[in-house]
């Protein structure tokens, strides 16, 4: 997978329209009820560049203007107040590809939903950092606002590799020193671990400050068990550990006890305060992103 | 089999065999399976070990069900039924019902027990009644065959659904007659009835008067071999035994008289001979018989009459004597008069073939032997054996003899029968005219004897060609011998046993009296001499018959047909040289019945019990009154037509045969007829008058004499059968037969049907 593959043009496309949309909520909704999102903009020049139609003419610089009788717009080193670090769990579990035809993987699903973001933050300038998880910390890479830490960021994801069990809970154990000071930690999984536990581990985050948005990623295959004929399940995180199943005879029992998982986990998150964002493969990202942005009200 | 249930359909029971189907699926599947990466293990782990133990137990029990499916399916199809006591009660409906009729139509059922009702109804009509009130009460799915325990296999009456009308209309076509009645061969033929049938429950009923001698004709073994048969039957009938009439008669004494006319009573007779009849009267009850008149009629007219009187259980032989004045078939009819319940056995009937005296001509080359006397002496007297005696009218045979040298054809001429009684040879001029003699219907019968030459026979009229001058006609017929004589004759030596006659089952008309071992006794009859018969250029012949075999399987007598006239031909001698044959009483209707059997008409049975076939060979009834005469007029087939040319006109039946007309001659080609009914049959269209048959009922049909005790509860002991005595009574019998159950295992296979469903549907996951 290349870095530009993960974004497709349209994704792009959408993700452009979705800042531009978030932007509009962001100005809509931040009027006398937070900090400008301009105050953060430096006085620290960075460079010029020439003017073109429809950039703001209070950005020209007139006196440059005046020396050389061309139109010049200042540019500034940009600061936020934003500080987004994305978790991406790369455990077995997210292998799994659903029986669908086109169908992608969890993983690479949670890496799209990822890039969509930091694509979305980096528009916005604020400063997107990536940490890839399965029972440890694999990859961190910190946050920057610069557009080229974009590139960055994808690169680490298209490196990401799954497997392994998961545990969750001792991976972000290990990350939260790596993730300190206020601001949002996104963990993108399907959290195939103790709730008990991955609760407790994003409680650290939220001691810190630091709002969880939690992204749990299922395959339409996992919620309805569609499967009739004699299977062998072969487990993707332990090998050697397949499992021969009349899937009939479970179907029900499974399909309660995944009900139940997500009923537990909705109301555990609900009562931590951290948002959970349930994905689907077979859903659009963006549209996931958009739904979460328009009931949040701003990112 | 289980011993309490049997099934209508037993083959369709193979089908259980598909409840391998599932089995070979449910390991077909186990070897094929998806493989599938899995992320969500933990929830599928939970899920096993919570379900595990269900889901194994419930996998296993709907192979069960599934495995169960195709054996109820084959046990429903089959039919199963559970005998009668098991479960019975307690399922209800399920039984449909055929049964098969078996009447006893002999002619002891036309007994007419009760003389008062007006109209008199016989034994038969009772059971008619009882059949009828028996159909009328079943129920309407029920089933009915009708049979009678003397008609033939291929007259089975075929089981059809209750129809009170058609059953009607069979039950009136049951009239009585006179046959073998045979209780077991009709029970055969109910079982293949019956076996057609799909009901659950199947019965016999035997609607019978059980004379004492049907009861015993079934023998233990006989009874023994039917109840094997009959358990081994799928769904074995119940049988009852019906005795009609009121019980209490079984027991009263029987009251029947008979009349008979004695077998030995001669069917041959010339014209003007005295002729004895002999009647036998039987009285069958235990009281005398008084007044019991006897009337003789001969062609229809009453000749004369006798009255006696009969003891009780007791016989007596009345003899009539009469001569016949005109040459021809006549039928004797000897009748009864008496007030009694069977009247059908108060008459007899016989037919007498009154012949001219038949010339025969001896040609004997010993005759002027004075020193050991002629050969032919002791042929002579016994075909004139009154000779001597002042009634020379007896004799049917005119004899007379002559040398060998003085054989003409004229002489030929004059005589039907030639007889050559050990000739060395004849002159080659003589030997056409005697074979067309023969050819034109006449009679060659020749002996052998030291003096014959075997070369000449062999060569002049045992071989092909017969004889250079014999025409066309001959030449196709030949050769004439039946067969050739070995060079040298056979001697007995020293005092080795003598060579006597085989004993065998003699089906040839000319030797069939022999069969009768009352009256014949041919066991002191030896041989010393003989010459072996060897089969001639053409032994497929089938004109050629070896009659009569010596014990070592050498000929004896054979015959050859020979255009309409037959050649006899003998290996020994007709005289005391080579043989005690002359000396013993026997010779006498041997050479009578050799000559005249030979004879047409005579060479038929005319008088045969009823039941009994009457064995026409193919051949000519040619105007056999008068002398044959040449026939070339070739048989015209196309004018065949299949007639009732012999009927009987009192019980207005007749017998099919085929039959061809000829000018002045019929020819009946029918290898065997059965003359069910006692009394006269005619042959029309022969000469000027017709040739009667007589067909006599046997004498057990008149013993009416029933022994409830010892004859009919040991029969159905034997038989396995139950005894009842109304229509009701079978009625009353409840849970008898088997039950058809195969609705309960459709029950059952609907109920795995829906369990497996069920099942399936939980295991998939589809409901619940």
């Amino acid at each position: 997978m290349s870095a530009l593959s993960i974004l497709s043009a349209e994704d792009r496309d959408r993700v452009s329209r979705l800042q531009l949309y978030a932007r509009g909520v962001v100005d809509g909704l931040s009027v006398g009820q937070h900090r400008s999102p301009h105050k953060g903009f430096s006085a620290e020049f960075k460079e010029h560049r020439p003017y073109v139609q429809g950039d703001e003419t209070r950005l020209i610089d007139w006196k440059l203007y005046g020396k050389t009788d061309r139109l010049f717009i200042r540019q500034y080193e940009e600061e936020t107040n934003l500080r987004c670090t994305l978790l991406i769990d790369q455990s077995g579990s997210m292998a799994y590809r659903g029986s669908a035809p086109n169908a992608i993987s969890k993983h690479e699903y949670a890496i799209r939903l990822a890039a969509s973001l930091a694509y979305l933050l980096i528009q916005q300038r604020d400063a997107v950092g990536l940490g890839l998880i399965d029972s440890q910390l694999k990859t961190y890479v910190p946050p920057r606002a610069n557009p080229g830490h974009l590139q960055r960021l994808m690169e680490a994801m298209v490196q990401s590799k799954c497997s392994g069990e998961t545990q969750l809970s001792q991976a972000l154990q290990i990350a939260a020193p790596r993730i300190r000071g206020k601001g949002v930690v996104v963990l993108i999984s399907d959290c195939f671990d103790n709730l008990d536990n991955l609760i407790r581990a994003l409680s650290y985050f939220r001691l810190d400050h630091s709002e969880v948005v939690l992204c749990q990623i299922w395959d339409r295959d996992e919620l309805e068990f569609p499967f009739r004929q004699r299977v062998e399940f072969r487990n993707l995180e332990s090998l050697g550990m397949n499992k021969m199943v009349d899937p009939g005879a479970l179907r029900r029992d499974y399909l309660e006890r995944v009900a139940a998982f997500r009923t537990e986990l909705a109301t555990r998150c609900a009562r931590h305060r951290i948002d959970l964002v349930p994905c689907i493969t077979d859903q659009s990202h963006t549209e996931i992103l958009a739904g979460y942005i328009a009931s949040r009200g701003r990112l | 089999m289980l011993p309490w249930m049997t099934f209508l359909n037993a083959s369709l029971l193979f089908g259980a065999a598909a409840f391998s189907v599932p089995l070979i699926i449910h390991l077909l599947n186990r070897s094929r399976f998806k493989s599938v990466d899995w992320g969500a293990m933990l929830f599928l782990d939970e899920a096993l070990q919570a379900n595990s133990r269900r889901i194994e137990w419930q996998k296993w029990l709907l192979l069960l069900l599934r495995c169960c499916i195709p054996i109820f399916l084959a046990l429903c199809m089959a039919r199963p039924l559970l005998q009668s006591g098991v479960l019975s009660a307690s399922l209800p409906g399920g039984q449909t019902e055929a049964t098969y009729l078996l009447f006893d139509n002999s002619l002891s059922m036309a007994t007419k027990n009760d003389l008062q009702a007006s109209p008199p109804e016989s034994a038969l009509d009772q059971a008619k009644h009882f059949a009828l009130e028996m159909i009328e009460s079943a129920a309407r799915n029920s089933r009915w065959g009708l049979g009678t325990l003397t008609s033939s296999p291929d007259e089975a009456s075929e089981i059809t659904p209750r129809d009170i009308q058609r059953q009607r209309e069979q039950l009136d076509a049951i009239q009585p007659i006179v046959g073998n009645s045979n209780l077991l061969a009709s029970f055969d033929k109910a079982f293949a009835e019956l076996a057609k049938s799909s009901e659950s429950h199947r019965q016999i009923i035997v609607l019978s008067d059980f004379q004492k001698s049907m009861c015993q004709s079934i023998e233990t073994t006989h009874a023994e071999s039917f109840r094997r048969r009959l358990d081994e039957l799928p769904n074995p009938p119940s049988i009852f035994l019906l005795p009609i009439g009121n019980p209490n008669t079984t027991k009263s004494e029987p009251h029947n008289v008979t009349i008979r006319i004695d077998s030995q009573t001669r069917s041959v007779v010339g014209v003007g001979q005295p002729w004895e009849v002999r009647l036998i009267v039987t009285n069958f009850g235990k009281s005398t018989a008084q007044n019991i008149k006897l009337i003789l009629s001969v062609d229809g007219t009453p000749t004369s009459s006798k009255t006696v009187e009969i003891p009780g259980q007791a016989e007596t032989q009345i003899a009539f004597g009469m001569a016949f004045t005109e040459e021809g078939s006549h039928r004797v009819d000897a009748t009864i008069e008496i007030v009694e319940g069977l009247t059908a056995d108060n008459q007899a009937t016989w037919s007498v073939i009154a012949l001219q005296s038949i010339p025969v001509l001896i040609v004997d080359p010993t005759l002027k032997d004075r020193k050991k006397g002629p050969e032919s002496d002791f042929l002579q007297a016994a075909l004139v054996p009154f000779a001597d005696s002042l009634d020379e009218q007896g004799n049917l045979f005119q004899v007379s003899r002559l040398v060998p040298d003085d054989l003409t054809q004229e002489r030929i001429g004059e005589f039907k029968i030639v007889v050559l009684a050990n000739v060395p040879k004849l002159a080659n001029a003589i030997v056409s005219p005697l074979m067309e003699h023969v050819h034109r219907g006449g009679i060659l019968m020749v002996f052998a004897g030291d003096r014959i030459e075997p070369a000449w026979y062999n060569r002049t009229l045992a071989s092909t060609p017969v004889h250079s001058d014999a025409n066309a006609l001959l030449a196709s017929e030949q050769p004439f011998l039946p067969f050739l004589y070995d060079n040298e004759p056979q001697v007995i030596q020293g005092n080795a046993d003598r060579m006597k006659l085989l004993r065998e089952n003699f089906q040839h008309p000319t030797t069939v009296f022999l069969n009768d071992a009352r009256s014949v006794n041919f066991d002191n009859l030896e041989v010393d001499r003989w010459y072996r018969f060897l089969p001639n250029s053409n032994p497929s012949n089938k004109s050629v018959e070896q009659l009569i075999s010596l014990t070592n399987g050498d000929g004896f007598l054979a015959a050859r047909s020979f255009g309409d006239g037959t050649v006899l031909q003998c290996s020994t001698t007709c005289s005391d040289r080579w043989t005690n044959w002359p000396l013993r009483p026997i010779y006498l209707p041997m050479i009578h019945q050799f000559l005249l059997n030979a004879t047409p008409p005579v060479r038929w049975p005319i008088n045969v019990e009823t039941g009994q076939q009457l064995n026409f060979p193919t051949s000519q009834l040619l105007s056999w009154i008068e002398t044959p005469k040449p026939s070339n007029t070739p048989i015209d087939k196309s004018s065949s037509k299949s007639g009732h040319a012999i009927s009987n006109r009192e019980s207005q039946t007749s017998l099919s045969a085929q039959v061809w007309t000829l000018p002045n001659s019929i020819q009946i080609e029918s290898p065997s007829i059965i003359a069910q009914i006692p009394g006269i049959y005619s042959i029309e269209g022969i000469a000027d008058r017709p040739l009667y048959l007589s067909a006599q009922a046997p004498l057990g049909e008149s013993n009416l004499e029933l022994e409830y005790e010892n004859g009919l509860l040991s029969l159905a002991d034997r038989m396995g059968a139950r005894i009842i005595r109304s229509a009701d009574e079978i009625k009353a019998l409840d849970n008898r037969g088997h039950q058809e159950i195969w609705r309960w295992f459709l029950i059952g296979l609907l109920g795995l049907l829906f369990g497996e469903l069920f099942l399936e549907r939980r295991l998939t996951g589809v409901v619940g």
